[in-house]
């Protein structure tokens, strides 16, 4: 049973709740979609060795993740017939830092990293022309916040759920308040640990998968955000406006973790 | 730093671009600075489409794949009906140039049929403004020799987009309709450099040509020649609505994505010095058809609005809000979402004149709840 009221899709979709004022497809038709990934922790482990120092055991990393699985299913009343995306993740140490130099110095350098490791012939670019240093803030009580104190002094172990798509950046945040608990709207340090472990999160061969906001943090822009996206077979960070409007492409992530 | 140098200096310009650039700047500033204008009216989230003018079907070619077949006359003879709509003439050409202008738009496209066969293509190029607005035209090449070439430069016009469908010449012309089309483009690719014409070669991909040869061969002469070939994908529209067989799926699309690191080509879809658009639709092109009406993309029978009744900014403003239209995605709506693709035949199919006028097709209360 769960102890947070939201209704999922058939497709693993977290259905905006009635009272979010700000733009959410009420229904989605899984236009975009994610590819079919296997949740396999062993692999992820094995990916997120070949490029940050990891200070535990696979087995203790299996044994985090999936008490982090535990929690969020009986949160948010998760069987195995929602079809949830669940992506495993690990951010080390990273000191209390800027967003932006930890985007700049750390994390993105890692996702290309972890990148290039799975997929030597395809690209991964970063193509916002500028330092990042003094545009990213989390915000405060989304839960980012949270974990960029967390990090600050110590590594964590997180899951990812890619549920919350087709709202607007907007709603995504007011979707994120009502899960409340220990879930936060998905970030800068997040979602790059996402796909420092699941680098080909957004690789689809046959259909068009969506975009990966940072939603969990506010921007040097009202209207712009920084994201993930995928260019063909190739991963991109970059930043774009959008005003608030819902698309069926847009997506965000909540996730929950634990320090190590 | 002066404007022409800050370009000089600007790392992610190829140093070709920059140099048109430059020297559009130095002949053309108004222009150069609107062109320049673009990335900013993107980062403020407006938009900044071409407009593409058909004001004429004319055509001296019958191809295969043609998206404007259903607006011509001889499509309308065939289904024995009459047009009585009011078309639009020079005077709605340059009140559409001034609402474009007071918009920060500045590029315009010259299509059809076949521009090079309107007698009032000089006055079309008049009334547009080439002083106001980067005048672009299209053209099967046919009539484009040297001097006709120099004739565009001298009157305004500043770029040429041919169509080369194949790189054998027995395809390009079966797939035309038209032997010896094909001798006529090559003539044409040495017309414009001649003329210093800008040049970009355009192109149908339909489904599994980015994995021929013959593709890779287009893109490698293009490449050699620096000349851009702009890739379209085939659309079930036109002439080619009752060939499914071309649409291409998205691993075309992907090696298409692809080849782009290697070649000078590029789809509607390709990023452009840090903007990616994704689907253009309203936010990098709109056609205005013979009879005034707007549609947001050439292949797309459905309008917006009709620009002799209706201000350009608000046509603009209700593709933004539509939601099939306005949000950003990374697909081609028209070329690969089935939903779409489907609904747009079925609209349109119950039309004899297109487009379908706003409110048929295209609404104010569209909505993807519905087809969710």
């Amino acid at each position: 049973m769960s102890n947070i009221e939201v209704v999922f899709d058939a497709k693993g979709r977290l259905e905006p709740d009635a009272t979010i004022k700000s733009p959410a497809h009420l229904k989605s038709r899984n236009y975009f979609k994610f590819p079919n990934l296997e949740f396999d922790l062993s692999a992820s482990y094995k990916r997120i060795s070949a490029v940050f120092d990891i200070p535990i055991a696979e087995d203790d990393f299996v044994t985090e993740v999936e008490g982090l699985l535990k929690e969020s299913r009986v949160s948010l009343g998760l069987d195995e017939t929602k079809n949830v995306l669940a992506v495993p993740f690990f951010t080390p140490t990273l000191g209390d830092c800027d967003l932006g130099d930890i985007l700049d110095n750390t994390l993105i350098p890692a996702v290309g990293k972890s990148y290039q490791n799975i997929f030597p012939n395809y690209q991964f670019k970063n193509e916002f022309p500028h330092s990042l240093s003094g545009h990213l803030k989390s915000i405060p009580g989304l839960g980012h916040d949270r974990l960029e104190r967390a990090v600050a002094t110590g590594p964590v172990v997180g899951l990812c759920l890619c549920v919350l798509r087709e709202y607007s950046v907007h709603a995504a945040r007011e979707q994120a308040k009502i899960i409340g608990g220990n879930f936060g709207l998905a970030g800068a340090i997040d979602l790059s640990s996402v796909f420092v472990s699941q680098p080909d999160l957004l690789f689809h061969k046959n259909e068009y998968p969506p975009l990966m906001w940072m939603s969990g943090c506010q921007t040097s822009w009202d209207h712009a955000n920084f994201h993930y996206e995928a260019y063909g077979y190739n991963l991109m960070f970059n930043r774009r406006v959008h005003y608030d409007q819902v698309a069926e492409y847009w997506s965000h992530g909540v996730t929950l973790f634990k320090s190590l | 730093m002066s404007a022409t140098e800050a370009l000089m200096f600007d790392k992610s310009l190829t140093a070709g671009e920059a140099k048109k650039r430059g020297d559009l700047r130095n002949r053309k500033p108004y222009i150069a600075d609107k062109l320049a204008a673009i990335a900013d009216m993107e980062e403020a989230g407006e938009i900044s489409p071409i407009i593409r003018l058909e004001k004429s079907y004319l055509c001296n070619f019958q191809c295969t794949h043609c998206s404007a077949e259903y607006y011509m006359d001889r499509d309308l003879k065939k289904k024995e009906t009459i047009d009585d709509r009011t078309k639009i003439d020079m005077e709605a050409v340059r009140e559409l140039s001034r609402q474009a202008d007071e918009l920060g738009l500045a590029r315009f496209v010259i299509t059809g049929g076949e521009p090079l066969v309107m007698r009032d293509f000089d006055e079309v190029v008049a009334a547009i403004d080439p002083d106001k607005h980067y005048v672009i035209t299209d053209t099967n090449g046919w009539f484009l020799d040297e001097v006709r070439a120099f004739h565009l430069k001298s009157i305004g016009v500043e770029k040429v987009q041919m169509s080369l469908d194949s790189f054998v010449e027995l395809e390009h012309d079966s797939f035309r309709n038209k032997p010896g089309s094909y001798k006529r483009v090559l003539r044409g690719v040495d017309a414009c450099a001649a003329a210093g014409l800008n040049l970009i070669l355009s192109t149908v991909l339909i489904n599994g040509r980015a994995k021929t040869k013959e593709f890779r061969d287009l893109c490698q002469y293009c490449t050699d020649r620096g000349v851009g070939l702009y890739v379209s994908y085939a659309k079930p529209v036109g002439s080619a609505t009752d060939h499914p067989e071309f649409v291409i799926d998205k691993e075309d699309a992907d090696i298409l994505r692809e080849m782009e690191k290697e070649f000078l080509v590029f789809s509607h879809m390709t990023p452009s010095y840090g903007s990616y658009k994704g689907c253009i639709t309203v936010k990098g092109i709109i056609t205005v058809t013979s009879t005034g009406e707007i549609t947001p993309c050439p292949y797309i029978d459905m309008s917006f609005g009709n620009v002799m009744k209706t201000p350009l900014k608000e046509i603009l403003a209700r593709g933004m809000r539509n939601p099939w239209t306005g949000p950003h995605r990374p697909d081609c709506l028209i070329g690969e979402d089935p939903a779409f693709i489907k609904l747009h035949q079925t609209v349109t199919a119950k039309h004899k004149l297109l487009p379908v006028p706003y409110g048929e097709g295209f609404k104010d209360d569209d909505s993807l709840d519905r087809i969710a």
